[in-house]
């Protein structure tokens, strides 16, 4: 049995020491999972609050055979999914405001925008592409990077089979570079920061 | 660049590479797919290609997200759940019911599970009330006036039985079901009906019934066999002389009806009320007394919401104890069998003799195959022994 899944186990007993170190080890990782979802530290906050506070209580339910990650992300997903359904009006009304507020680039045919942007410009902009994907989409991609998922885990939570995950993936990236390029840039982006341009 | 991926398209066993690319980076895969991979990259330009711009892209998800606060959020946590263990408030005390369960000791998640699915025992498999349905040999439960017990009236030669059964998890009401019974005299049958209102899926004809909770409530999946109805609006069971016509309603559709056999035996009718333990327990007692033997009883468990009868026995009788405030309390252990052999669900019932009259104090489910319980489920009358009963060690 793994660590996290000894700890889980102590859990189950009511052992609270292990529940706070069980909480330091994902608390950044859910924390980033619920931002990266919700661009709101205070939802974020409560989130990882309630899915710990599950994991506290429903901690006996966890199959040994399982892995920690995937059953805790499962139980995160789903709160953010409550979360979602609750909050689906706000949140269309704040991306509209968002939306209003993203800076549109001259473009620039021949040189393409990229050529004339620094590194984090560049990130910045992958950035606001990557909101014009679906949501599942995204958290095929977030899942795999932010939170080190494998696609078998990110197959259980999100109750779809390993091979859509894998498509998804493949498909989020395609488009991910269809946005760049209707958005006036070469299509290459993603290379150039992987070799720190 | 050059489309990558309308390329890999034509090329599949290059498009498997290429879909697990992502998990190479974050070195999820196992040591047969990663070798694989590491082997192709060393002579595919384009793979290498495609996983570089996934490093990119990983580079701008994992940036540095804003920073939550860490200690806050685990000390309002642990705040959280430390006030979620303490003693469920008074209230559920005062629930006017005449079987508690242990609600002190509830707040142990191990211990939230058993009940949870000691609730839903009782539900969907739980027994019981006794009738003997030819009029000649009917079981006379009271002989003068009537008693009235928490949730049923037991009338001499009248049987009217009304009631609500919540399930409860913790404080919060998981279903309910709401129940009459009635014998008419003068037509010689009884009436059985039910409405359920639980938050459970449930599918008619399958084997398994599953029981999710979610929010608040303890999580528990538990399997049951045989075919389960419980999205019903109403059940029925009606009886007439040597048959039972059990039926559910739906609002949607045709509604299944059942006819069984009763085959002269008495009736146990599983209608979800933990009280009735007790009343059958006195059938038991009864027909104890008449001099009838446990090798010779019979019984039919009928579940009209699962549209299921079952035969049950009563396999044994035997002297042992139970244990209150530390001090021993001798009791009658009888073992019920219900189902078939292959599938048998075992329930024991503990006897007190308190010298007017033998009174069921206790029940058990011990852990088996036809209930996915964690634990043994234990529930004993906690009018009588409001500091907990127990049972001894050594003696389950």
């Amino acid at each position: 049995m793994d660590r996290e899944a000894q700890l889980l186990k102590e859990v189950a007993d009511g052992n609270e020491a292990a529940f706070e170190e069980l909480f330091r080890l994902y608390q950044p990782r859910l924390g980033a999972f619920f931002w990266q979802r919700t661009r709101d530290r205070h939802a974020s906050e409560e989130l990882s609050q309630e899915t710990m506070v599950i994991v506290w209580e429903k901690a006996q339910n966890f199959d040994e055979k399982a892995r920690a990650s995937s059953w805790i992300f499962g139980i995160g997903y789903r709160k953010y999914l409550e979360w979602q359904r609750k909050h689906a009006r706000s949140q269309k009304l704040f991306q509209t405001e968002a939306e209003r507020d993203v800076e549109v680039l001259p473009e620039r045919p021949g040189t393409g925008v990229s050529g004339q942007l620094g590194q984090e410009a560049l990130m910045e902009h992958i950035r606001q592409a990557l909101k014009e994907l679906s949501e599942e989409h995204r958290l095929v991609m977030e899942m795999t990077f932010q939170q080190g998922l494998s696609y078998e885990e990110i197959s259980q939570i999100l109750g779809i089979k390993p091979g859509t995950v894998k498509s998804r993936m493949f498909y989020a990236k395609q488009q991910l570079k269809e946005v760049l390029t209707s958005r006036g840039m070469k299509g290459d982006e993603l290379w150039k920061i992987s070799q720190g341009a | 660049m050059e489309d990558l991926a309308g390329r890999m398209r034509k090329e599949e066993p290059h498009l498997e590479i290429v879909e697990l690319l992502p998990w190479y980076l974050n070195e999820t895969l196992d040591a047969k797919e990663r070798t694989k991979i590491a082997e192709h990259l060393k002579s595919c330009a384009a793979c290498s290609r495609e996983l570089d711009e996934l490093k990119g892209l990983q580079k701008v998800i994992t940036a540095p997200v804003q920073e939550l606060s860490s200690e806050t959020v685990l000390e309002r946590t642990m705040q959280q759940i430390r006030s979620r263990r303490k003693p469920a408030p008074a209230q559920a005390q005062q629930r006017p019911s005449w079987w508690k369960l242990d609600w002190g000791t509830l707040l142990r998640p191990r211990m939230a599970l058993a009940v949870g699915i000691l609730a839903a025992v009782f539900v969907s498999v739980g027994v019981i009330v006794g009738l003997q349905l030819q009029a000649e040999k009917r079981v006379k439960i009271e002989e003068v006036g009537s008693k009235i017990t928490d949730q049923y009236a037991v009338l001499p030669f009248e049987i009217y039985l009304q009631g609500t059964f919540t399930t409860m998890t913790g404080n919060t009401a998981l279903s309910q079901e709401s129940f009459t019974m009635f014998f008419n005299n003068k037509a010689k049958d009884f009436l059985l009906s039910s409405k359920i209102e639980a938050n459970e899926i449930a599918h008619a004809g399958k084997a398994n019934q599953s029981y999710q909770l979610t929010g608040d409530y303890q999580p528990l999946v538990y399997s049951l066999e045989g075919p389960v109805v419980y999205d019903a609006d109403r059940v029925e069971a009606t009886f007439i002389n040597q048959q039972a016509i059990m039926s559910v309603f739906k609002s949607d559709k045709t509604s299944p009806q059942r006819v069984v056999d009763l085959k002269g035996f008495p009736v146990v009718i599983d209608f979800s009320v933990m009280s009735h333990f007790a009343v059958f327990h006195r059938i038991l007692r009864d027909r104890l007394t008449n001099g009838e033997s446990l090798e010779t009883l019979r019984f039919t468990a009928l579940a009209p919401q699962a549209l299921r009868d079952e035969p049950l026995t009563v396999t044994k009788r035997e002297e042992t104890a139970l244990k209150y405030q530390g001090q021993t309390l001798k009791v009658t252990r009888y073992q019920l069998e219900i189902g078939p052999k292959e599938n048998i669900l075992r329930v024991e019932l503990y006897e007190e003799d308190r010298g007017k009259e033998k009174v069921l104090v206790a029940i058990r489910i011990p852990m088996q195959a036809r209930v996915s319980s964690l634990s043994d489920i234990f529930a004993y009358r906690s009018d009588l022994y409001p500091q907990g009963l127990e049972l001894a060690p050594g003696k389950k």
